[in-house]
């Protein structure tokens, strides 16, 4: 279980930055008054709450961070 | 700009840094865990390596440390990228040999800066690597100067290695000696040609100018930090225990240890090769001449004794030949140099 738990932690950090960065890429991409801005800037401040929130629920795991071997390879026993 | 490599087995990860990193006009390598970078790195050394820290099969950290771990390799910058934040992964990354780390999400402006600072410092080394291939190719080229002796540098740089290994030397010494058998003459670029290739018995005067290619040779490796620990050997390995050596007359343990040792092996070397001036002498003669060098107060015994242990038995194993034929012609490994001339001829 708390194998399950880092391991997903990681994941989901992984895909969110990857949201939360090409979101920017792209945001830096266009200029004011393009109508995609609106839609970027909703996805990046959705990935920004989405990364705040797994800190959060990560911090209330610290029995987890401590497990070296866990860290080391958080697939070993998960997905 | 600069040529990258970036290691995350996310596949996303990985493409956001290239998209990133693109804009700035670097050149983009990609792998996808431990092994393949350690794989990629080899074939195409990179100039930066950002890397994933938790990937399968083999983490960042122990890429990171078979990087580093490889002379070869370990000039390379590695940036450790984690999508953990704590003091305790750092110290485990700084334990790998990692330059330095960024945390997941990666923030651009951040990434930016330190691979520009990163890349300066490369940039830097390979200044510096260069700066001693140059030193190293004036070596060499003090050697072609002379042709009657075959690869004396070579010999010089593997017998005081083998010597430093057999005495238990820690490992920076054994490249010390290595870089040393190397340089130790590299001065001889100073000597007039009319001085350094006389057939005959060199005049007072002329053998006081010989003598002036430890200090000149000191100088040469001077600038350079990564030869520092080579300048004691440049200047000291014609120093003698009783004093009587060159160019300080230094005395006893004055004599740095390394010197002491490159000096052995260089009159061993210069005794048993071949010069315009005398024959070669055989290696039961040479060693007698290291053994009445003892007797006389010039040489440490057990240093000597180390030393013609390591001979005899790199002669067993034909490591080391001089034979016509046997001696390895590498393209650069050049014919050697008028050696510890000054030094045969007294």
């Amino acid at each position: 279980m708390i194998r399950r738990a880092t391991a997903v932690d990681h994941d989901l950090r992984n895909h969110l930055a990857v949201i939360l960065g090409l979101s920017e890429i792209l945001l830096a991409g266009t200029t004011a008054g393009d109508p995609r801005r609106d839609d970027l800037e909703e996805i990046r401040d959705a990935a920004t709450a989405a990364l705040d929130l797994v800190a959060q629920l990560a911090s209330e795991l610290p029995a987890v961070r401590s497990l070296p071997e866990e860290r080391r390879n958080p697939r070993a026993g998960g997905s | 700009m600069g040529q990258i490599l970036v290691v995350d087995d996310h596949r996303g990860s990985s493409r956001l840094l290239q998209s990133l990193l693109r804009p700035e006009g670097h050149g983009l390598q990609a792998a996808a865990d431990g092994a393949e970078a350690l794989r990629v790195i080899r074939a195409a050394p990179p100039d930066l390596v950002l890397m994933d820290v938790m990937m399968p099969r083999m983490t960042g950290l122990e890429a990171c440390a078979a990087i580093k771990a490889d002379p070869r390799t370990r000039l390379i910058p590695v940036v450790l990228i984690t999508a953990l934040e704590s003091s305790e992964d750092r110290v485990r990354g700084i334990d790998a040999g990692a330059d330095d780390f960024l945390s997941k999400p990666v923030n651009r402006h951040e990434l930016l800066a330190r691979v520009r600072s990163l890349l300066r410092l490369k940039r830097y080394t390979d200044e510096l690597e260069n700066a001693e291939s140059v030193i190293l190719s004036l070596a060499l080229t003090v050697e072609a100067r002379d042709g009657t002796t075959d690869d004396h540098c070579r010999r010089l740089a593997y017998y005081a290695t083998a010597v430093g290994r057999r005495l238990g030397l820690p490992d920076d010494d054994i490249a010390a000696l290595q870089r040393g058998g190397y340089l130790h003459d590299v001065g001889k670029i100073g000597i007039p040609d009319r001085i350094l290739l006389k057939p005959g018995r060199l005049t007072r005067r002329e053998f006081n100018v010989m003598k002036q290619h430890t200090i000149i040779g000191e100088r040469l490796c001077g600038n350079l930090r990564s030869l520092e620990p080579v300048r004691p050997i440049v200047r000291h390995h014609h120093e003698r225990l009783d004093g009587s050596g060159y160019p300080d007359g230094l005395r006893g343990d004055a004599i740095p240890l390394l010197a002491q040792i490159v000096g052995i092996v260089d009159v061993f070397d210069a005794l048993t090769t071949r010069r315009p001036y005398k024959r070669a002498q055989s290696r039961e003669q040479a060693a007698a001449e290291l053994l009445d060098g003892v007797r006389r107060g010039l040489f440490r015994p057990d240093l000597v004794r180390t030393f013609l242990e390591t001979a005899e038995s790199t002669r067993n194993r034909g490591a080391v030949s001089r034979k016509p034929g046997r001696v390895t012609k590498r393209p650069g490994a050049v014919r050697v140099s008028a050696a510890s001339r000054g030094e045969a001829r007294r």
